[in-house]
């Protein structure tokens, strides 16, 4: 293989910041944290620039990384805001397991789904205050959209709606340690760890 | 009359007329906000806090498609002279805008959708030339939070006084003196983002004036860029290219 360009670049890693010239497109193409300007590849974030001479790629492994931001598929836990009839708000505070302090908020349709036993009477999924595991499935008029239908997610942490004491599992349903009420949620396969995260 | 340039050429503080003031430049000084920085120009003292990208509110003003990007520049009731009422005057609403503007250019603010990105801008102390180093303190506190920038941002101002063109007027200067010109650049795409002219220059004074404000621009961009590598790569790695 012949290489016109600047061989000293090949297989190291340079610091950058933003803007620095990396390459030009001749050598190379741009990765994450690169893009390309007229024919220079030029850095998009202060980090360190790896170069791939396998694939010809310029990526750069960001030294801050930007806070997270929730999309479609990421692994949500947050709190419940508001209830207002199948609609629930959720104050995003994890995502993908990182502490998030962006102060997003999703929205969550819960399920139109029936007490299996008792017919006519709906199920309580969630109530207010609740810390719940959820799954960003639509970004769709700027709402982030989420969902606790799959078996993991539901809610990981909730108190007595009576007397506001700590809660057990109660095989799909929680009891009051305090005063012994026992209430419906959609309870995720981890109720009860939050405090241990 | 004050006499701003004396008969060796020299300034009031005894620069040159081509000479910026000193400048020092810290990165990470706030661990509260996601990116911050601090700057020293002179006698400018300014703090800039970074915090984003993070949901817009009211939610109605988020952009489908981008980030929105805020600038508040705030001058201390102590940082002049007289005291300075802590409210937003018409200036700093002005400034803030500005600095919005010249920020802008240099952000890839389409990988943000339906986001903001606060800059705070706190003047602790104002000699001249305040909106210069609250730009190139803001876009060393964004490069810090880790945006995606396409380039720095550097700003420097260039005036006239005596009938002189002079880089990086302080206080009196620009009170004094006959033009006033901040100019913002990004150093590596070659590109201007902050253009104003306050005062009157010949098109032969322009061309020499925004001359200077670039040479003073690629000086400035070394030492934010040094401030950066220092930070996140200790001081021995400066300058590898």
């Amino acid at each position: 293989m012949i290489l016109t360009t600047n061989q000293s670049n090949l297989g190291k890693m340079k610091k950058t910041t933003p803007g620095d010239k990396l390459a030009v497109i001749e050598e190379f193409n741009a990765s994450e944290g690169a893009y390309i300007d007229k024919d220079t590849i030029r850095a998009l974030r202060l980090g360190i620039a790896d170069y791939d001479i396998k694939r010809r790629e310029i990526k750069i492994e960001p030294s801050r990384k930007v806070k997270n931001i929730p999309i479609v598929g990421d692994n949500v836990i947050g709190q419940v805001e508001a209830v207002q009839g199948n609609i629930a708000n959720i104050r995003i505070y994890y995502i993908n397991d990182r502490r998030s302090s962006s102060g997003f908020t999703g929205m969550l349709i819960l399920r139109s789904g029936r007490s299996p036993r008792k017919s006519g009477r709906k199920r309580t999924v969630l109530m207010l205050g609740d810390i719940v595991k959820a799954k960003v499935t639509s970004y769709e008029n700027s709402i982030i959209h989420l969902s606790i239908n799959d078996n993991g997610s539901g809610v990981m942490y909730t108190t007595c709606s009576l007397c506001g004491g700590s809660t057990e599992r109660l095989d799909h349903k929680i009891k009051c340690m305090n005063c012994g009420l026992i209430e419906e949620r959609k309870l995720a396969s981890d109720f009860g760890e939050f405090y241990q995260k | 009359m004050v006499e701003l340039i004396d008969e060796k050429g020299l300034r009031m503080d005894g620069r040159r007329v081509d000479e910026t003031r000193p400048i020092k430049i810290e990165v990470g000084v706030l661990k509260n906000a996601d990116g911050s920085s601090y700057i020293e120009f002179g006698k400018n003292k300014i703090i800039v806090a970074v915090y984003g990208p993070k949901e817009v509110h009211p939610k109605h003003l988020a952009l489908p498609d981008r980030s929105i990007l805020r600038c508040r520049y705030h001058m201390a009731p102590f940082s002049t002279d007289t005291r300075k009422h802590p409210q937003p005057s018409r200036r700093e609403i002005e400034i803030s805008k500005v600095i919005s503007e010249a920020l802008e250019p240099a952000l890839i603010l389409e990988e943000y959708p339906r986001t903001v990105i606060n800059v705070y801008l706190e003047v602790l102390q104002a000699d001249g030339g305040s909106r210069c180093a609250g730009i190139t303190a803001s876009a060393v506190a964004l490069a810090d939070a880790g945006i995606s920038m396409r380039d720095m941002v550097v700003a420097c101002a260039v005036g006239k006084i005596s009938g002189k063109v002079v880089l990086d007027l302080d206080d009196t200067e620009d009170k004094e003196g006959e033009a006033d010109m901040p100019v913002a650049i990004m150093p590596n795409l070659n590109q201007t983002t902050l253009l104003q002219l306050d005062g009157i220059l010949t098109p032969e004074e322009f061309e020499k004036a925004f001359e200077m404000a670039v040479n003073a621009c690629r000086h400035i961009y070394e030492v934010q860029r040094k401030a950066l590598i220092d930070k996140y790569f200790g001081e021995d790695e400066v300058g590898e290219e």
